[in-house]
């Protein structure tokens, strides 16, 4: 008869073993049956190890930070400053971030004014070029986002968390739709004040049976794909 | 996996991104969970799921349907987990939060709970990233050995001994919890 070692008895322990007589044996031996407790007994406290529940919106949050990564191809961002400028979910740095975006809308919209003085005639400032192209790619994800959100919504998507999502777009919706208004892009502007009731209605309305019209739906994604990065609105 | 599964993962293989949503909502908390016993940090668990369903949608084109997609989801969250943990160096960080210990939640603990869950945490930091991994997803994941030889991409007798090194590391640390 084999000696049993102590790595049998974490096969057994795990219902890994592959001696069919194992469990017979140990069952059978006291001192066997006090070695596989004392195995248990043991490890007994790595199910104490702390592991927090993640809260119900975790699976919400990762996709709104990873969507408009994944339309892009590009690698994905740390989270810390950089991810919350560029998270699209409510949080005081998004909101931020959206803020930021509406503040230099209106600095674009000053900018296009007659009196605007150019540094050099007929040309546009760097910063201006830099501050459009932020514009376009927020407001781009934010479209994109609501075409998913508002495609899932159109087949019958009727999950409960589309409600959180619904509601964490609100807001940047309607700063956004003030952006293109000072930025003087009244047709982006319509159409993102057009969004904003059907958005807090969905939020308002877990079981998501929110009819969704396919006109705007064709006007979102037209728009998300004119909004080109290096062209301004 | 089941039908509504594998017609999802064939949706966002052909670049469905509402049919990667559902994928990504089903498979985030688990995910998380996986994440947080490598990382033991919420945040960078976040971290951690949202690099590895990227990593997965960009290579979905090659996922093999008759496979398994939560199994497949777990070799990457669980590689992605190691390169955290080899970026971060995290013996040092894990060392740190051994000592505070979640304090918020674990002081309001006897400090007998508390010692506990810190010696844990200070044995699961003194494995090696192999012996972490393969301890966590046959003790906390219950995957088979057979099933964390693939996704560790070991042999099956590699894996096993990563998981005998791994028992007994944790059993010489922890044996004073409990006999005392």
């Amino acid at each position: 008869m084999t000696k049993i070692t102590d790595n049998d008895l974490i096969l057994l322990y795990y219902g890994e073993h592959e001696d069919a007589e194992l469990p017979r044996r140990v069952a059978e031996d006291p001192a066997l049956r006090a070695r596989l407790d004392e195995l248990s007994r043991e490890l007994e406290p790595l199910d104490r190890f702390p592991v927090p529940e993640p809260d119900p919106e975790l699976g919400v949050r990762t996709w709104q930070r990873i969507s408009s990564r994944i339309a892009e191809g590009s690698v994905p961002q740390r989270s810390g400053w950089l991810a919350s400028l560029l998270a699209p979910r409510f949080s005081f740095a998004g909101l931020f971030a959206i803020v930021a975006v509406a503040g230099l809308a209106f600095l674009l919209g000053r900018e296009s004014a007659p009196e605007m003085t150019e540094g050099v005639a007929g040309t546009t400032p760097a910063f201006a070029i830099d501050s459009r192209r932020l514009l376009n790619t927020r407001v781009g994800e934010h479209l994109t986002e609501a075409d998913v959100l508002l495609t899932g919504l159109a087949n019958a998507d009727a999950d409960p968390r589309n409600a959180d999502w619904a509601a964490a777009m609100v807001l940047s919706n309607r700063i956004y739709a003030q952006a293109a208004e000072s930025a003087g892009h009244d047709q982006l502007a319509r159409l993102l004040r057009e969004m904003e009731p059907i958005l807090i209605e969905i939020a308002n309305r877990p079981d998501s049976s929110v009819p969704v019209d396919d006109s705007l739906l064709f006007r979102i994604r037209t728009q998300a794909e004119q909004l080109d990065p290096n062209e301004p609105i | 996996m089941n039908r509504e599964e594998q017609k999802l993962v064939e949706r966002a293989a052909k670049g469905d991104r509402l049919a990667f949503r559902s994928l990504v909502l089903d498979n985030s908390a688990a995910m998380f969970r996986l994440a947080f016993r490598f990382t033991c940090d919420a945040h960078a668990a976040e971290d951690v799921v949202q690099e590895a369903f990227i990593k997965a949608f960009q290579k979905l084109s090659g996922f093999n349907l008759d496979a398994s997609f939560s199994t497949w989801m777990h070799r990457i969250t669980v590689n992605t987990a190691m390169d955290y943990l080899r970026r971060e160096q995290t013996r040092d960080r894990y060392e740190q939060e051994a000592a505070e210990c979640q304090p918020d939640r674990i002081d309001e603990r006897p400090d007998r709970e508390t010692d506990i869950s810190r010696e844990t945490l200070a044995a699961m930091a003194d494995l090696t990233d192999l012996e972490r991994a393969a301890l966590t997803l046959r003790h906390f994941e219950g995957h088979s050995i057979a099933e964390i030889a693939e996704t560790l991409d070991l042999t099956t007798n590699a894996c096993k001994q990563a998981i005998f090194r791994a028992v007994k590391k944790m059993r010489a640390a922890l044996k004073p919890l409990v006999t005392t």
